[in-house]
């Protein structure tokens, strides 16, 4: 058991420099206009991704009302107020605040 | 008497990642001590989750393995998801690439700062990336990912804890501010954002979320299509 730890963090060690380093050892200097457009897309793709994943979990099974709306109460702290931490901290708030009641 | 900080040391966008990075620091440490709690209750013992955080540094990685060796399915398995977990590191590192500096050794250095949120914060529209602000928020992340890692591994706090508190809403919190701020930015990629939603609710019927979000970069090749290009700022 504890071989086979050191070799999977071994293991994903590697694969996580390989796919960083990847990009900027073997991508051009600068990239080809069609690439300059899909990376301006790249970012709100993957956010929109990463809050979904956090959301759902595996086969939605991780779904939790208030996580949710914690995440929309975010989102409407953004949109009146602006800023980041302030919508943050009440995502946390309302969500704690939900699974106490 | 004070003590004065040698702020000149630092350019003003890696200390603008830095200023920015700091609550992400504080998710990053809040995270770790999960890794490290699960791990070290897992039969990792002390030294291979703090080893993991200080040369893996990637939360999807480090949890892909733990999940895969926890549920019996082997080394191989573990690394394998969590290669394909990490694979939206390659067009980040693409994208990041033309503007970190020196040669290919030195810009391939640089790009083991890319995490999720500094190279978010790091764009600053179409294909332009700011590297030191990029520096400068994974210079506050990264020590809180070790620290996390150090604290959950000696503590081995109750997942409940971290439940009860909410502290998993701090992620998904961050990246939807984040998302907002991109769309008001560039109101063309709403449509995008739209899509990866969709593809990755659906993906996470029959994979798990850090491969579906892999998908994230298929669904920006919508950037190809002219008219959903938002005219680049001055």
């Amino acid at each position: 058991m504890t071989e086979g730890i050191w070799i999977g963090v071994a293991g994903i060690a590697v694969v996580a420099v390989l796919m960083k380093v990847a990009g900027p050892l073997l991508g051009p200097h600068e990239l080809p206009e069609p690439a300059v457009r899909v990376v301006a897309h790249l970012a709100p793709a993957l956010l929109t991704g990463l809050v979904v994943a956090d959301l759902a979990g595996r086969r939605w099974s991780a779904f939790d009302p208030a996580l949710a709306a914690g995440i929309a109460a975010a989102g409407l702290l953004r949109w009146r107020l602006g800023g980041i931490v302030v919508p943050v901290l009440g995502a946390v708030a309302v969500t704690a605040g939900l699974r106490l009641g | 008497m004070g003590v004065r900080l040698p702020t000149s040391m630092f350019s003003p966008s890696f200390r603008e990642g830095a200023r920015l990075g700091l609550p992400l620091g504080l998710s990053a440490l809040l995270l770790a001590i999960t890794f490290g709690a699960t791990a070290r209750s897992g039969g990792w013992g002390v030294a291979a989750p703090i080893v993991a955080s200080v040369v893996v540094f990637s939360g999807s990685a480090q949890f892909a393995l733990l999940a895969a060796l926890a549920g019996g399915a082997g080394v191989a398995s573990g690394v394998g998801a969590a290669a394909l977990v990490n694979a939206r590191f390659v067009p980040m590192g693409l994208s990041m690439g033309p503007w970190l500096k020196g040669g290919r050794l030195r810009r391939a250095v640089e790009s083991l700062a890319i995490v999720d949120a500094s190279w978010v914060l790091a764009h600053e529209g179409g294909a332009r990336f700011n590297r030191d602000k990029l520096l400068g928020a994974t210079a506050v992340q990264y020590p809180m990912w070790v620290l996390g890692t150090v604290v959950g591994v000696l503590l081995s706090p109750s997942a409940d804890v971290f439940e009860s508190l909410a502290f998993d809403a701090l992620y998904p919190a961050f990246f939807l501010v984040l998302l907002m701020e991109e769309l008001e930015a560039r109101p063309a990629t709403r449509w995008t954002a739209l899509l990866s939603a969709l593809v990755v609710g659906a993906l996470v019927l029959v994979l798990p979320p850090g491969v579906a979000v892999v998908a994230c970069g298929f669904v920006a090749l919508l950037g190809l299509r002219r008219r959903l290009a938002d005219p680049e700022p001055a």
